[in-house]
């Protein structure tokens, strides 16, 4: 790869990552570099300094706080796979990052670098929407927590500001039945459409919690937000559900390139919620 | 996740046999693979000369347009620069290229953009500096003003009475036609049940090698030579082709090809790149270095996209009478290739199948499509596919079973060899046991009572069929017949070199590029039978140097290796042979017929024990002089020749193309998701006959490869343009090339019909799967795709794709009101 000129450095701590940042207007921030990397080998990005934050230990840490778990921003995809708290209290996250990318992938990218990234095609985003999670950015002047609907803004845009860093991702536990469905053409490619969905019920069958989100959808992930309040607090039957997830579709405006057309991501969309969303709700096969 | 089938897996040396069929037949180890393994394989870019000096290609972003105007002062003056040379600059001190097989050569056509730009990705200017980084920043700093011309995006673009000309100085965008006719088609047409007629189309996609173009030139002032290392899978003619672009003496052109990341035909196009780099450094005296990015490769050098309208007169059994063809072919700007193409498809177009009469036509068409090259099988994947889909439409027109169709139809064994219509000839095979062993293999006739009870439980699978052959080893001189002189070459041979070194080793060159496929194995196993020594002792050299002797069109490409290429090495093998026992005899006072290679070393019948070892026989024959036999000259090298002897010189009524045709047969189980319509395939059989097989794991390997290949063509890879011809799949991430993921499991067995024109009875195999491929998962998902009636005619099958076709059926209207 030959990318424009650039300075690299190294940060041993975070307050060394602010005082880099500060220095430079152009500066990025580089985690697992597997966004970052691609868009410098095709000077599509061209900073001018890129601070490197893997050395700092905190964002490392996956740790249990009350009734929550806190991940770094720099734990890859493939120690969120491996991390036993996760998969005891948010099996719903462990079992999103095995279908990100290829091994490769896996082993470097990022849990802070893919949401900062902010493809709306993105794997983590849907799953974390669900699971109302929370992100904590730091800088030198401080210190704020925002809900990750909020810090997503469009494609590739986020809610962070100069010299900030994301530190580490807030996820309330979970361990209600959920169902990821990811469809890509290949295996290791962006989603053509995904969703992510939690659902809780009463033993007599009525929906008392459920959450829908969905990616390659729109300029960004989205909670179905109508579709679960339709659906919370009755028994649904299979009409009530094909009919909120199609009014739900026909309000999205997807993604409309090569890999695949708006009405197709449509179609496909359509298909998986009404299968997926079915299963957890009438549970089996109940297309 | 790939199965072994039924080859036995043995470590390179056999150490318990004795006999001198120790190695051929067995599936030896691949020898090459410990060193790729350990990192010790080597890419051309790892090497480095003194003073190495680096370039970067400035690429067209318009398909077409007028350069006005080039301003590379800014790129000059940055530090690091040494030369900065502009496509028009290039122009003015070399020839254009001309065209092999089109009747006509623009004259405008440059390695580098000159006037215009034809395709978005053609280099405009190119760069040399002190690294590569500085080469593109350079690359950067240089300012073209274009002026956009109207884009031809397609045949009919192209054709339209008023279109702009790719080529002004040409009079119209056809390159070339050509029109054949073998039998009585009137006669065919008037006799026939039924007339079928449809129109097949093709898209672009490509083999896209792990290691791209690589050049590093250097031209030496003081002596007026060209040094150069490709990535070359031809470079018998890239010394040719240099020689006459640049003006250098071909003697004094040196070119060496180290081991190859895959050829693929893709590498056949690097020849204008080391003209290019070439250029660069006589202009600047320094070596020049340059190595394509993966997004450069993906700009050009694809299949030609383009359509086939086809007219079959059938009796009603189905038993074709004749067969009418119009091949449309958008050859993009590269005319250096066109006809190839339509040529090979045409020679083949029978396929295993008897088709008395045969007319065909073809249409060249130069657009804003980027070049083309001869990619894996060049034309023989869309043959087999517009033919195999024919095939399952008649099926369908006269109402009988797909495979009964093909039964009727093949060539029956008892009349091989064969002569096709148009003169090809087919050497061997049984093409109605090789296609009975797939339906048992595949369990057809169980699927084809399975398949209408899935559909009642509402899933979507279906069975499909593949029937091709794979020809093998380019008669050349084929390319010449639709242009009135001769051709610059023809017939088919290569030439090789076996010596055994002062250390009592064997060494091979086959003068030809390694590319991967497993030369340097199966060299071994051949020469080590004809010694009869263990592989240790054998060592294949697998660098091409064009100071060794080779043909003008050397090069390892149309699946000749294992006819002439094996050919020249065992001419060699066996000359040398004679000749080391011819002096041992005199230097030992035996008689000659009483002595042999044997087991690592030369033995006596009369002494009944060894009584040279090869480093013994070394030393006597490069240093015991007085003691040779009158005449012998000293020394154990061996440089031989050798030729297909059954390439026969071409006449438009009777020609033959290829000298070696393998045949498989492929049957296929997808099942379509009415979630996704993403087809998804559940089985895959494949049985297929290379002739005599030397190594059952090479073989094996190169079958799924290029079936991999081809189902990444059939399923899932397309270039894609916009209306302004963009390509808009120069990534990995866009150019839907399938992974190991998405190959299913194949099953293969193999059939071996000799071939009684190669040395050792082999055919072609490393283009079978992908030429056989297309037709088969096309039936496939067809089939699945019944209920609602849909007919495929074009690729990829994507999931989309298939949506678009079934959305506005019943059948489809009736799914979605089950929901």
């Amino acid at each position: 790869m030959y990318p424009k000129p650039l300075t690299y450095r190294r940060a041993r701590t975070l307050d060394e990552a602010f005082s880099f940042l500060s220095e430079n207007e152009d500066a990025r921030v580089i985690a697992g570099g597997q966004s970052i990397m691609p868009m410098l080998k095709l000077r599509i990005a061209s900073p001018s300094l890129l601070v490197d934050i893997a050395p700092i230990r905190e964002l490392h840490e996956i740790r249990m706080e009350g009734n929550e778990i806190i991940i770094g921003a720099m734990v890859t995809h493939r120690e969120i796979i491996e991390s036993r708290e996760i998969k005891s209290n948010i099996p719903m996250l462990q079992e999103t990052a095995r279908h990100i990318a290829d091994v490769q992938i896996r082993n470097r990218g990022t849990l802070g670098g893919s949401i900062c990234e902010a493809d709306p095609s993105a794997d983590y985003t849907p799953t974390l929407l669900v699971l109302d999670a929370r992100v904590t950015l730091k800088s030198a002047k401080g210190e704020r927590t925002v809900s990750l609907d909020d810090f997503l803004v469009g494609p590739f845009e986020v809610d962070i500001k100069q010299g900030e860093i994301l530190t580490s991702v807030i996820i309330p536990v979970n361990r209600s039945a959920y169902s990821v469905v990811k469809y890509a053409r290949r295996a290791a490619d962006f989603a053509v459409a995904s969703m992510a969905a939690l659902v809780e019920k009463k033993t007599d069958g009525t929906v008392s919690d459920i959450r829908v989100a969905v990616g390659a959808q729109s300029d960004r992930p989205l909670r179905l937000r109508d579709l679960e309040s339709e659906l919370t607090g009755i028994k649904p039957q299979k009409r009530d559900l094909h009919l909120a997830v199609e009014k739900a579709v026909e309000g999205l405006e997807p993604i409309d390139d090569i890999h695949g057309s708006a009405d197709y991501r449509k179609e496909v969309t359509s298909n998986i919620l009404k299968a997926n969303l079915g299963s957890l709700i009438f549970g089996g096969d109940s297309k | 996740m790939m199965k072994s089938g039924n080859a036995q897996v043995l470590e390179p040396a056999d150490k318990t046999s004795t006999s001198s069929t120790r190695n051929v037949g067995k599936a030896v180890r691949r020898l090459e693979d410990l060193r790729i393994i350990r990192g010790k394989g080597g890419y051309t870019d790892d090497i480095e000369l003194g003073n190495q000096h680096y370039a970067a290609i400035l690429s067209s972003p318009y398909a077409h347009a007028r350069i006005k105007r080039i301003d590379v002062s800014k790129a000059r003056n940055l530090p690091g620069v040494v030369l900065v040379l502009t496509g028009q600059e290039a122009a003015k001190i070399t020839r254009p290229m001309t065209s092999r097989a089109a009747t006509v050569s623009p004259k405008s056509h440059y390695i580098m953009a000159n006037e215009k730009v034809r395709y978005m990705g053609e280099p405009v200017a190119a760069v040399v500096a002190t690294s590569r980084y500085i080469a593109q920043d350079a690359v950067d700093l240089i300012e073209v003003d274009y002026e956009p011309l109207p884009v031809i995006a397609s045949i009919e673009d192209a054709m339209k009475k008023d279109a702009p000309r790719i080529y002004e100085e040409l009079d119209s965008n056809e390159i070339v036609t050509d029109h054949f006719e073998f039998g009585n088609l009137k006669r065919a047409f008037q006799e026939a049940d039924r007339i079928v007629k449809d129109r097949i189309r093709i898209h672009r996609y490509a083999s896209t090698p792990l290691e791209t173009f690589v050049v590093n030139a250097f031209y030496d002032q003081t002596r007026d030579e060209l040094l150069a290392y490709a990535t070359d899978q031809q470079p018998g003619r890239t010394v040719g082709s240099v020689s006459a672009c640049l003006g250098i003496p071909s003697s004094n052109i040196r070119l060496i090809v180290p081991p190859v990341g895959g050829g693929f035909g893709y590498k056949l196009a690097v020849w204008q790149y080391v003209a290019i780099i070439s250029l660069l450094s006589m202009k600047c005296g320094k070596p020049v270095k340059w190595v394509q990015t993966r997004m450069e490769s993906l700009y050009a050098f694809h299949r030609p996209r383009g359509y086939m309208d086809a007219e079959f007169a059938l009796r009603k059994d189905g038993k074709i009478l004749g067969v009418k063809l119009t091949d449309w072919q958008s050859d993009g700007n590269w005319p250096y290739v066109s006809a190839l193409y339509s040529l090979i498809k045409f020679a083949n177009m029978s396929g295993v199948y008897e088709v008395p009469n045969l007319q065909f036509e073809y249409h060249c068409v130069a657009t804003n499509d980027p070049p083309v090259v001869q990619d894996r099988g060049v034309g023989k994947p869309f043959m087999a596919f517009a033919f195999e889909r024919m095939m399952d439409l008649s099926a369908k027109e006269l109402g009988i079973d797909r495979a009964r169709i093909r039964e009727v139809n093949f060539v029956p064994p008892e009349k091989m060899p064969y002569t096709t219509a148009s003169g090809e000839v087919y050497e061997s095979g049984n093409y109605p046991l090789v296609f009975k062993k797939a339906l048992e293999m595949s369990r057809y006739n169980y699927w084809i009572n399975e398949i209408p009870k899935l559909r009642k439980e509402g899933r979507y699978v279906g069975i499909g069929i593949g029937c091709a052959i794979e020809p093998g080893t380019s008669n050349l001189g084929y390319y010449f017949l639709s242009k009135a002189s001769e051709p610059d070459y023809n017939g088919a041979g290569q030439m090789s070199t076996v010596e055994i070194g002062q250390d009592g080793i064997i060494k091979v060159n086959m003068n030809g590029p390694e590319i991967g496929t497993g030369h340097v194995t199966t060299i071994t196993q051949v020469v080590g039978d004809i010694f009869d020594v263990d592989a240790e002792k054998i060592l294949v050299d697998s660098w091409f140097d064009s100071a060794h002797g080779h043909l003008t069109y050397a090069g390892t490409y149309s699946n000749a290796f294992n006819d002439v290429y094996l050919g020249a090495v065992m001419t060699a093998a066996k000359r040398l042979r004679d000749k080391a026992l011819r002096i041992s005899a005199s230097y030992l006072h035996l008689p000659l017929e009483s002595l042999s290679f044997r087991n690592g070393g030369i033995f006596s019948e009369e002494a009944e024990k060894e009584v040279l070892t090869l480093k013994q026989l070394a030393k006597i024959s490069y240093g015991q002089l007085l003691s040779f036999p009158k005449g012998e000259e000293p020394g154990l090298k061996v440089v031989a020749g050798y030729i297909n002897p059954t390439a026969k010189p071409f006449v438009r009524s009777d020609f033959n193309v290829q000298l070696t045709h393998a045949n498989s047969t492929h049957i296929v189980v997808v099942e379509v998701s009415k979630d996704t319509w993403a087809p998804r395939i559940i089985d895959y059989v494949i049985v297929h006959d290379a002739g005599r097989v030397l190594n059952p794991g090479i073989v094996e390997g190169l079958a799924i490869g290029s079936t991999a290949s081809g189902i990444g063509g059939a399923l899932y890879e397309e270039f894609l343009f916009d209306q302004e011809e963009n390509n808009l799949t120069l990534t990995f991430g866009d150019y839907m090339k399938p992974t190991a993921m998405e190959i299913p499991e194949i099953r293969l067995e193999m059939h071996e019909s000799p071939a009684p024109n190669t040395v050792l009875g082999t055919k072609a195999v490393g283009e079978g799967g992908a030429i056989t491929s297309l037709g088969a998962v096309a039936s496939a998902v067809e089939n699945a795709l019944e209920p609602f009636n849909v007919r495929i005619r074009s690729l990829p099958i994507t999931p989309e794709n298939i949506w678009r076709m079934i959305k506005d059926t019943d059948e489809y209207r009736k799914l979605k009101g089950a929901n």
